[in-house]
């Protein structure tokens, strides 16, 4: 790596002039790569074995018509934001990121990411929602594409069903309501002596799963404008007394909730029995598989006034960082083409983000019918949603969510008292 | 800290006087190969070569970090080198930051409830374990253990002995009759499960350091109080206690500087929940630099909390000082 | 090393049998209440350490059951059907050897040379006065009093600018400088006579030759808690390494741990970060298991006392 001069301005500058005058700093600052001719690229993904090998064969493909380029597929460590803020401070973050709707809207805002609308084909934008195109798109420019979503939906124990009596919806017109939802979990509670139902959180990060509940209720996380706190409108605070009763009438355990921690308390719970629903994403599939075979089933999220579902998946987005930022564009746009798409999806058993795409397209080798259920659900996701979710706050606006969710459901706080509260302490963020 | 020490360190300038007529005779003189009539220059570039790796690394890779954020604090920023300087403002706020104080009171009820007793079942560790028992190695080890494990893996393994529905902490319970308890998820009891669970991850080390230190006490002193006839209990206390007194000082203020940046466990068990029930410090400074991208803020807090260990380490040796006159 | 233990034990046997001296008629029922009480100890002992030990067991039993689902509302010690599946995959899918290496790399050339560093430094501040010793101790002491959140990144920056990322270099580096060590290397140093400091510069011994030759052969035991806190250190350290390193071939056992758990984006496969866990702690405690009694018998001698 060549160090390249420095970009930072003031106080880092006069910094390293202090650190420049250590001779040992000197002494090892010699020890730089060789210029290359080679166009280096790299990309970072989680650490998804699949996904890694998925990447790495696509890119390879790019590399063979791209004479004079390469590509290496790295993995995100863990603890994202401190990672990410550390590499792109010193411009060492990887070309490409693979980075989640939550995650992106700082990065995009604050001039980390590059506008990739030069590099990306114009008629993308055709075969996608208006909500999943927003996530990389702003009005300075296009920050990065969408590349595979997930979302909830809800998977039923089949005995516990089966004793209810109950039909399942077919459709996503008969999902179930709410009311209906809480009727039956009340009875599942009572078969299987445990609890009800439960919610697939994945740990602090991840309370803005619960924010489809706000939008079925015909409320939303921020105003129209997409910048004004709004969790106290009567159909917020409806949602947050919704989720207070999950907890009051003992339908969800209290270890279910988005901050408790040591992996996914909702699905271990469902395997155990414990639980007779489960919302979930389609990450479950594969556990339930091994765990369950054939004892479960699936069917469209639960819906009240409106339709909602969770905002998962992951978009490609250009760093700062590179070098050839019209290189890494193009292998974007590779990626996300229809074609490599259906790939990705393929073997990694992902939702695919283009609206054409089904999941005949995608040929999955199982359950191909909970997958199709999973593509429709994903229209149900609200614009609003999205833009509020991928905006610039959002990460610390998702840690307000997510402590004063928990003070709502245990009880602390009335419902009322929590969507005032919580939307003063959203203010708090937007205005700072 | 080691009060017999200071003498020492009185006594340890070299004296050129006596040593030239040696070194005069025997020329350059291993791998210094300098002039030896400049025995007095030499004296004194000596200890500089000594410690000076470890202060250039010291130089270049805390003080740099350190005076930079301090720098940050004093700027409204997201990322390094980009700020606004806003004088003290970062420090303004946080007098009137209700999170900051819930933080705080947390992170004070969670080091009091660590610190102590990891060193007061460590001590009691350390004294049964020094006794000639069977299997006493094996037994040391054991209690170890814990030490070695990452913070993230203890935070897994702990939620889900801990979860109250299919947990193995409450299956044990109910199998024996008793009623399941919510550890982690009620507010009264998540920062008592916590502190379960760090002073768990502790005690090993405070069992080995006062091992260390049980068995640097000479046997003398120890049969002499036998034969002056102090019960078990008396040697203990007027015996044993005291002269573990500076290991127990140390281990105090290193015990403390843990608790006080305890934060992969705490993050993965409760992320600070519920409610805000175990949010410290520690968790506040990672959310406002990381969650919040406030570097700055962050970085005043952090200063925060080293003041608070500073201040803590100077009232101890303050204390410690007088105890030391009134004896 | 021998000779102090026995020693610990006879004196803390001692008493009893001071007591005791009477006549042998006396001294055996006394003798038997004691051991009844020794073995009582143990047995409770025994129990605690069972306790203290379990949660880590458990970590294993999760490893060895199939998808790490060790959760069950039933009480149960051991899985019905134990399986290596998770060891086998995880080794499969990920890099672990890989990440073994670099970690013992990493511990390994780091611990050796701030060992080297910390004797330097402890030498200096305990056996010579010089202008800013004190200043300089104060100074290296409150380091370790700042979290590490806030200097993240202005660490980064500076290793960065030295071209260092993304080598091991870049977390041995900067890790090299160990207050804990020095102190600790400080502590030592002060109870080493100054006589046979003086006795060697008489003989005219140069200083380097005076600390390899007279100090460091003292040092033994120093060097032995030394290496076993370093590397115990180093070979858990996470944060650091986490944000230096880049390349899964590249990371250390922590990092890689990192890299499966830790992501909004996907559910962690827990049995994966069961088997890596155990991986992890297993180096650890063959360390502590060999050197447990050198290490306590070090500590005891280091003067943290």
């Amino acid at each position: 790596m060549d160090p390249q001069t420095p970009t930072r301005r003031r106080l880092s500058r006069r910094a390293f002039i202090a650190v420049a005058g250590i001779s040992v700093a000197g002494a090892l600052a010699a020890c730089s790569g060789a210029p290359t001719t080679t166009k280096h690229l790299r990309l970072s993904s989680w650490n998804i074995p699949l996904d890694l090998e998925s990447y790495q064969a696509i890119a390879d493909e790019f590399v063979a018509a791209h004479p004079g380029t390469s590509v290496a597929v790295e993995v995100t460590t863990g603890q994202f934001h401190q990672w990410f803020i550390s590499r792109l401070a010193a411009d060492l973050a990887p070309d490409i990121i693979r980075i989640t709707p939550q995650q992106i809207g700082r990065y995009a805002a604050n001039g980390s990411l590059l506008d990739i609308s030069g590099q990306v084909p114009a008629d993308f934008q055709r075969d996608y929602s208006e909500a999943f195109w927003a996530i990389g798109a702003r009005e300075d420019g296009l920050y990065g594409v969408f590349q595979h979503t997930d979302n909830f939906i809800t998977y039923y124990d089949k005995k516990v069903v089966e004793q209810i009596g109950v039909d399942v919806p077919q459709s996503l017109d008969e999902a179930w309501r709410w009311d209906e939802f809480l009727e039956i979990a009340r009875e599942a509670r009572r078969i299987t002596g445990g609890y009800g139902f439960g919610y697939g959180w994945g740990g602090p990060e991840t309370a803005y799963r619960w924010l489809p509940i706000v939008y079925q209720a015909g409320g939303s996380f921020l105003g129209d404008d997409g910048a004004t706190p709004s969790m106290d409108s009567e159909a917020a605070v409806r949602a947050l007394e919704f989720g207070r009763s999950w907890y009051r009438d003992g339908l969800v355990s209290h270890a279910n909730m988005s901050k408790s921690g040591g992996g996914a308390v909702a699905r271990d719970l469902f395997l155990t029995g414990q639980i007779g629903l489960l919302l979930d994403n389609p990450e479950s599939i594969a556990p339930l598989d091994e765990g369950r075979p054939d004892e479960w089933g699936t069917t469209y999220m639960i819906r009240d006034v409106g339709e909602a579902s969770d905002l998962g998946g992951n978009a490609l987005a250009v760093t700062k960082s590179t070098k050839h930022p019209e290189l890494a564009a193009e292998l974007v746009a590779h990626i996300t083409s229809r074609e490599k798409v259906v790939e990705f999806c393929r073997r990694g058993n992902w939702l695919p983000a283009r609206s054409s795409l089904d999941a005949g397209d995608i040929g999955y080798e199982r359950h191909a019918g909970t997958m199709q259920q999973f593509i429709d659900q994903a229209t149900t996701i609200p614009l609003s949603m999205v833009r509020a979710e991928s905006g610039e706050y959002f990460s610390s606006l998702n840690a307000v969510f997510a402590d004063y969710l928990d003070l709502c459901f245990l009880g602390e706080l009335t419902p009322a008292e929590c969507g005032t509260q919580m939307t003063e302490a959203m203010r708090s963020v937007t205005e700072r | 800290m080691s009060r017999n020490a200071e003498p020492l360190l009185q006594e340890s300038p070299p004296r050129p006087g006596g040593r030239a007529p040696h070194r005069g005779a025997r020329g350059p003189a291993g791998g210094a190969g300098h002039a030896p009539s400049a025995s007095g220059r030499r004296s004194r570039w000596v200890p500089y070569a000594f410690v000076g790796p470890a202060g250039l690394l010291f130089l270049g890779f805390s003080l740099v970090p350190i005076v930079i954020a301090v720098a940050l604090s004093f700027q409204d920023t997201a990322t390094l080198g980009e700020g606004e300087w806003v004088g003290a403002a970062n420090y303004a706020t946080m007098t009137s930051d209700p999170l900051l104080r819930t933080a705080l009171l947390n992170t004070l009820v969670f080091t009091v409830g660590t610190v102590p007793t990891a060193m007061v079942v460590g001590l009691a560790l350390a004294i049964a374990l020094n006794r000639p028992l069977p299997g006493r190695a094996a037994l040391r080890a054991l209690f170890f253990v814990p030490m070695v494990a990452a913070g993230v893996v203890v935070g897994v393994i702990m939620s889900w002995i801990f979860n109250p529905d299919y947990g193995v902490a409450n299956n044990a319970l109910e199998a024996l009759g008793l009623d399941g308890l919510p550890w982690l998820t009620s507010p009264r009891t998540a920062m008592l499960t916590l502190v379960l669970v760090v002073v768990w991850t502790r005690i090993g080390f405070c069992m080995v350091i006062y091992l260390g230190a049980l068995q640097s006490i000479p046997s003398e002193l120890r049969e002499a109080a036998a034969i002056d006839g102090a019960g078990r209990w008396q040697r203990l206390r007027r015996l044993t206690v005291p002269m573990l007194a500076p290991t127990t000082s140390i281990l105090l203020i290193l015990n403390v500087v843990f608790s006080l940046q305890a934060f992969d466990v705490i993050y993965v068990m409760t992320g600070g929940g519920p409610g805000f029930s175990t949010t410290v410090l520690i968790q506040y400074v990672f959310r406002s630099a990381f969650a919040d991208a406030r570097m700055g803020y962050a970085a005043a807090l952090g200063l925060l909390l080293t003041a608070v260990l500073l201040v803590f380490t100077l009232l101890r040796q303050h204390a410690t000082k007088r105890a030391e006159d009134l004896l | 090393m021998t000779a102090l233990t026995t020693s610990g034990v006879r004196d803390a046997a001692a008493p009893g049998r001071a007591a005791g001296r009477p006549g042998r008629p006396s001294r055996s029922p006394r003798e038997r209440a004691g051991r009844r009480r020794r073995w009582l100890l143990t047995a409770a002992l025994t129990a605690a350490a069972m306790v203290v030990v379990f949660p880590l067991y458990w970590m294993v039993v999760s490893a060895l059951t199939p998808g790490g689902q060790s959760q069950s509302s039933e009480f149960y010690l051991w899985p019905d059907a134990p399986t290596t599946a998770n060891f086998g995959e995880v080794f499969a899918q990920q890099p672990v050897w890989r990440w073994l290496g670099n970690s013992f790399f990493i511990a390994g050339v780091g611990t050796a040379l701030s060992v080297c560093v910390s004797l330097g430094a402890g030498y200096a501040l305990a056996k010579f006065r010089f202008r800013g010793r004190g200043l300089l101790y104060a100074a290296f002491l409150v380091t370790i009093m700042i979290p590490i959140q806030v200097t993240l990144v202005p660490s980064f920056l500076i290793t960065a600018r030295l071209g260092l990322v993304d080598s091991p270099w870049a977390v041995i580096l900067p890790t090299l400088f160990d207050v804990v060590g020095i102190f600790i290397a400080r502590q030592f140093m002060l109870g080493v006579p100054d006589a046979l400091i003086e006795a060697a510069r008489l003989d005219g011994a140069g200083e380097v030759r005076t600390f390899l030759r007279v100090v460091l052969p003292t040092c033994g035991p120093l060097v032995g808690v030394l290496v076993i806190l370093g590397f115990m250190n180093r070979w858990n350290d996470f944060l650091w390494p986490l944000v230096v390193l880049q390349g899964n071939e590249n990371l250390t056992v922590p990092v890689g741990l990192s890299t499966l758990t830790n992501s909004p984006a996907f559910t962690s496969p827990w049995g994966a970060v069961m088997a890596v866990a155990t991986v992890a702690v297993v180096p650890l405690l063959v360390v502590f298991l060999v050197f447990q009694r050198t290490f306590v018998q070090g500590i005891a001698s280091t003067g943290i006392k």
